[in-house]
């Protein structure tokens, strides 16, 4: 049989293949629909989740709620300030009673200090006495805080003085301060 | 003739392709949105979660810091504004470094001589180690155990103070102390900036300071009472 002189059967194979088209066109069409919205719920969802607004409402309400707290954290800030600074102080203050202390403790009973001078580097002592061997002990004492490295350095003697008229000695010493 | 001629192929062209139209149109526009639409959406995600990021770190910080002040106390944090105030002023305080200098020679058992400020220049600030000071030379009488408990007594009270230099001539001390101030500076308030909370250490710096002398400022000075030096006739034409 010659298929070129069979018109019915070549008509119905066109149709079909026109309807299975049409049906591979509108399974596409509404493929992509189902995409489009899919991809649409995804965004619905995650904009509903993530929303900037809503978290902006939430700080609103939160710093409503601190406007009446304004004056605690002004206080706050001050106490914070004056603590930073204190404690700066505190630290960096040169104490000279302990060094005073140390070295007039030095001084043996037979002796007295009639002189200090102190600034922040160095310290000048005066020790009077009737004799010597109490000056001589000062000091030594002296000497083994220089050794030892402890509170002072640089030990010098500025002078060793009699005074005729009270018959007493004066030991003129400075040192720089650690 | 034309005209009808191609709306008549216009209609077979309908007729033959109406199937092919909608689905064709569906597919059009779904393309249309989806790389108009979906795909800037998309690409946004990332920006909107670190946005989100952001904000959420801002309302967590304002949340942090809501708490916090709620939790403070308000008495013990204006007791410890009195104190932390006292011993380092906003000004120069010269009342409260006079009524220190009398608590501490008080306490120390020494006697008070002369004392002088030396204030300086008004307009040009003088500081040491960042701070600016009033400077005061003072006299003092009194043995040299004394003196070393003036300066323990001027160490431990309000304003804060430091002795600068120290000349001592038989019983007679002549000081120079520095009482520091500062300024409070502009309280500049970030919401978005945590509140520095007092920490540990601080508290132990407060609970030291806290058993200064003198916090009261000029609260405890003693002036001596006026006397009456005249009278006033409060109606003139009695």
């Amino acid at each position: 049989m010659n298929n070129d002189i069979n018109l019915v059967s070549i008509k119905e194979s066109k149709s079909s293949i026109e309807k299975k088209r049409t049906r591979l066109l509108r399974i596409i069409a509404i493929c992509f629909a189902g995409i489009i919205v899919f991809f649409a719920i995804i965004i619905f969802i995650v904009n509903t989740t993530f929303s900037v607004d809503s978290v902006k409402k939430q700080q609103e309400s939160v710093l409503t709620g601190m406007v009446s707290l304004k004056d605690k954290s002004g206080k706050l800030f001050v106490v914070n300030d004056r603590i930073a600074n204190i404690s700066s102080l505190l630290r960096s203050r040169k104490d000279y009673s302990p060094i005073i202390n140390k070295l007039t403790g030095l001084v043996p009973d037979q002796a007295a200090v009639s002189g200090i001078q102190l600034d922040q580097k160095t310290i000048s002592l005066i020790v009077v006495s009737d004799s010597l061997l109490p000056l001589d002990s000062f000091l030594n004492g002296l000497i083994n805080l220089t050794t030892k490295k402890e509170l002072i350095k640089n030990l010098s003697i500025d002078s060793l003085t009699t005074v005729q008229k009270t018959g007493k000695f004066s030991l003129s010493i400075s040192a720089e301060l650690l | 003739m034309k005209k009808a001629l191609n709306t008549d192929s216009l209609k077979i062209i309908y007729q033959q392709y109406k199937d092919y139209l909608l689905p064709s149109g569906i597919i059009v526009v779904c393309l249309i949105l989806f790389f108009y639409l979906i795909i800037p959406q998309l690409l946004n995600f990332s920006d909107l979660q670190k946005q989100m990021d952001v904000e959420n770190q801002k309302l967590t910080v304002l949340k942090n810091n809501l708490n916090y002040l709620s939790s403070v106390d308000e008495g013990s944090l204006s007791n410890q504004y009195k104190i932390t105030t006292s011993i380092l002023p906003k000004q120069k305080d010269f009342a409260s470094v006079l009524n220190a200098v009398s608590v501490a020679a008080g306490k120390a058992s020494v006697s008070l001589g002369d004392f002088e400020f030396q204030v300086g220049d008004l307009l040009a600030t003088t500081t040491v180690k960042g701070y600016p000071f009033l400077e005061l030379n003072l006299n003092l009488s009194g043995d040299v155990p004394g003196l070393v408990r003036f300066l323990d007594e001027i160490y431990k009270t309000a304003p804060v103070a430091e002795v600068t230099s120290l000349q001592a001539s038989g019983e007679s001390f002549s000081l120079t102390i520095h009482f520091y101030y500062q300024a409070i500076p502009p309280v500049n308030l970030r919401n978005d900036s945590p509140i520095k909370a007092v920490s540990a250490a601080d508290q132990n710096t407060i609970t030291q300071i806290s058993a200064w002398n003198n916090l009261g400022g000029t609260a405890n000075l003693i002036l001596p009472q006026s006397t009456t030096s005249g009278s006033f006739n409060s109606g003139p034409f009695q």
